[in-house]
């Protein structure tokens, strides 16, 4: 069976910004691809390139933003880098749409609810004012906001935050994209409406088969919710596998040590967290070797000097990163000859409590 | 009856209990805020009271109150025997150095124009009026007590710190005037995972080390189980349940509590996402519901519960409720309360 081609390839996309500091490299050199329908959940800390990785899928950099020759991203077969710029503003809507963390910034809080859903159908699809004010009426019902035709009246904010946000992927789908880009939808909102708005999402995803990016730094919500997980650390994709993979037979020592640091209700109370020492690094600096390296418990001499590049370990497409991969012999003799030592080649020191 | 009960108050055993505390805030037109209406709890020496709830349930308004910042509407807040709510503006200054108060956004609650050494002795130079030896010397140890090396970090500002970092040196002016308590008001919720767990150990080391007794704020139930001894659940205002952590999560009475916990995203791809999910949207604080505040939105409504108000009753060893419908709980459950094999 010949394989359809993904509807989004990503190929070595690197996206640095200049600053008063140098050259930020935010993301650096990342490859994934995306099929239709399918829901990919990207994690990683604060600042590690989520973001501007999907920004740059988007083509919607600020102008500091450098993006290097050789960074692909094709969608749907199409190079999305050489769209002109109407091009590009007529395919965001009817092909990729975007929510962020904060409806109120891709939201016009002077504006009334109706008008703001009508704008972009009628600017993407040319529909008439009664065409697009239906169309808004039945995508309201759709994402589930009781009472729509008075909430079209009114402004966002007369709506709870859950609500504003069930009113952006409105929005979203007005044009029903074939991608939906989902940066932190609900990092904002208390964990019974994060709830409703990732089942909201869910529901929405199979009845119009879209495929969907969701960015999160929770790994619980990416466990439920995608099929796939890609997890970044400063700038780079360090580990991708699907889903049940990724949790059973995790490889990178940064995805162990995000897991094991979180807090799980299922575990007894005062149980003690293994925290990650450290902070991830800099990335307006010249950064060799591996840069998880200064907070990883089984780093070696290659590590500080070798960048290790993320390769498919041959396990159902399962990709990663690391020299010395958790689970592996190498990795358990690199963790006994450090621990004997008490300090890792990278200066990590073992014996002492994790300092950020 | 307005009250939602006292029956899992411990007596006179407490350093610190609230009693009937009401907090209520005037929204123009005679409109009135009902934040905090009527809720009692109290904390043991030494132990470390979980308060959780969603986003606007009145958990920092009620920590706030116990500081007295503003005093409550209504209700006492007795402190070691002392009545914080009829102390006069001085004595109320010299009974807050023992009792102290963290904010969830670390950054923007340090003076960006102060150096590290003199945010910390903020509160040493205002009290004992000995800025020298003495208080350098007690600086330096709890910056050192809360990982921060006193010689690197001294003379800097706070906008060189990580955010992380930043909630150590708030610790560190929590601690550098031997507080017996610390009001710790959504303390790691503004810090990245693995951030967070570096913090809430700390916190677990100084509550150790110091002898602190602490009030742990925080809307992250994992993370409120992961520090508390008791955890006290809040809806709209008012206390839903009172438990250990582990019989909470075990095994949740209130409907409330219940579906709270089934949303949690559990990292775990084999445990399914749970098909509940909660009906509606939070009623307004202005015009709360009648009875049960929760009744819009539970699955267990029935006509009792809009007539009258449940008050907080044991349903198991150190379990209360505050419903008329709980579920049903094992009458007594081992690992009630703190688990004492750490
Ligand atoms: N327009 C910009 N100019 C300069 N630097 C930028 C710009 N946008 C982002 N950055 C930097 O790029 C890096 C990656 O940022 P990004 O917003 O992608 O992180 P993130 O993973 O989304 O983090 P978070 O979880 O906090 O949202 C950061 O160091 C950030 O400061
Ligand atoms: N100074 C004030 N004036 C008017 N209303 C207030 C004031 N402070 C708090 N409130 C209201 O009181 C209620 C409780 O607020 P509070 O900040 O205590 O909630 P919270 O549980 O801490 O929520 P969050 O998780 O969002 O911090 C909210 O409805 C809030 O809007
Ligand atoms: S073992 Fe080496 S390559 Fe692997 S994460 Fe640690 S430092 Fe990086
Ligand atoms: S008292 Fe009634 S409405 Fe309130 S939680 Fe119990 S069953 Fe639900
Ligand atoms: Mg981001
Ligand atoms: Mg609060």
């Amino acid at each position: 069976m010949a394989a359809e081609r993904p509807l989004l390839e990503v190929e070595n996309l690197r996206t640095y910004f200049d600053t008063p500091r140098g050259i930020l490299k935010a993301v650096d050199g990342v490859s994934f691809t995306l099929d239709k329908g399918e829901t990919i959940g990207i994690v990683g800390e604060s600042g590690s390139g989520k973001s501007v990785l999907v920004r740059s899928i988007m083509n919607i950099l600020t102008s500091n933003a450098i993006v290097p020759d050789g960074s692909e991203v094709f969608f749907d077969g199409k190079d999305t880098r050489n769209l002109s710029r109407s091009e590009a503003k007529h395919f965001w809507g009817t092909q990729m749409a975007m929510i962020f963390q904060d409806p109120m910034t891709s939201l016009n809080p002077v504006k009334k609810v109706g008008i703001q859903i009508t704008e972009s159908i009628r600017y993407h699809l040319g529909a008439s004012k009664q065409e697009a004010m239906d169309r808004a009426l039945e995508l309201m019902v759709q994402v589930g906001i009781p009472e729509p035709r008075k909430r079209l009246k009114e402004y966002p904010h007369q709506l709870s935050g859950g609500m504003r946000q069930r009113v952006t992927i409105a929005i979203a789908l007005a044009c029903n994209p074939k991608l939906l880009i989902a940066d932190e939808p609900t990092t904002a909102l208390d964990v019974t409406v994060q709830k409703q708005i990732l089942d909201l999402l869910a529901s929405l995803q199979e009845e119009l088969g879209m495929a969907m990016i969701l960015i999160t730094h929770d790994l619980g919500v990416v466990a439920g919710r995608a099929r796939r997980i890609g997890v970044m650390y400063a700038g780079k994709m360090v580990e991708t596998a699907d889903t049940t993979t990724l949790f059973h037979h995790m490889n990178h020592p940064y995805t162990e040590a995000l897991f094991k640091s979180i807090p799980r209700v299922e575990h007894q109370s005062h149980t003690r967290l293994d925290a990650i020492s450290g902070r991830p690094p800099d990335m307006v600096l010249d950064l060799v070797g591996c840069r998880f390296a200064p907070r990883c418990r089984y780093a070696q001499e290659q590590c500080t000097t070798e960048e290790p590049e993320l390769f498919d370990t041959g396990q159902f497409g399962h990709r990663q990163a690391c020299f010395y991969p958790v689970g592996s012999p190498e990795n358990a003799e690199a963790l006994a000859a450090n621990q004997a030592t008490g300090i890792t080649a990278a200066g990590l020191d073992l014996t002492a409590a994790a300092v950020s | 009856m307005a009250g939602t009960g006292k029956v899992h108050m411990r007596g006179d055993e407490a350093l610190v209990t609230v009693e009937d505390l009401v907090m209520e805030f005037p929204a123009g037109r005679r409109a009135v805020v009902h934040a905090v209406s009527g809720i009692s709890f109290d904390i043991l020496e030494g132990e470390t009271l979980g308060l959780v709830g969603e986003s606007g349930c009145g958990k920092s308004t009620t920590g706030r109150a116990m500081m007295q910042l503003p005093p409550p509407t209504a209700g006492s807040v007795r402190f070691d025997g002392v009545e914080m709510t009829e102390l006069s503006k001085e004595d109320l200054r010299r009974t807050r150095t023992r009792m102290q108060m963290i904010f969830q956004d670390p950054i923007s609650s340090l003076n960006p124009r102060r150096k590290v050494k003199d945010i910390v002795a903020e509160g040493l130079s205002i009290w004992h009026n000995d800025a020298g030896e003495m208080a350098v010397q007690k600086v330096n140890e709890v910056l050192d007590a809360v990982g921060l090396d006193p010689e690197v970090v001294s003379d800097r500002r706070p906008h060189q710190f990580s955010g992380g970092q930043c909630q150590r040196i708030c610790i560190a002016r929590a601690l550098v005037l031997d507080p017996k308590v610390i009001i710790c008001d959504e303390p790691v919720s503004a810090l990245d995972v693995s951030v967070q767990a570096q913090i809430l150990n700390l916190l677990e080391e100084m509550k150790e080390r110091y002898g602190l007794t602490l009030v742990f704020i925080a809307h992250d139930l994992a993370v409120v189980k992961n520090v508390s001894d008791r955890v006290v659940v809040m809806y709209l205002g008012k206390v839903c349940e009172v438990a250990g952590p582990d019989t909470l999560y075990a095994h949740p009475a209130h409907p409330y509590t219940d579906v709270l916990l089934a949303s949690i995203p559990e990292p775990d791809p084999d445990h399914p996402v749970s098909d509940r999910q909660i009906e509606g949207e939070l009623p307004s604080p202005i015009n709360p519901p009648s009875g049960c505040r929760f009744r819009t939105r539970c699955e267990k409504v029935q006509d009792l519960c809009s007539e009258e108000e449940p008050e907080l009753r044991e349903i198991a060893t150190d379990h209360y409720v505050a419903c008329h419908f709980p579920n049903e709980v094992p009458v007594s459950v081992n690992g009630n309360g703190s688990s004492d094999d750490s």
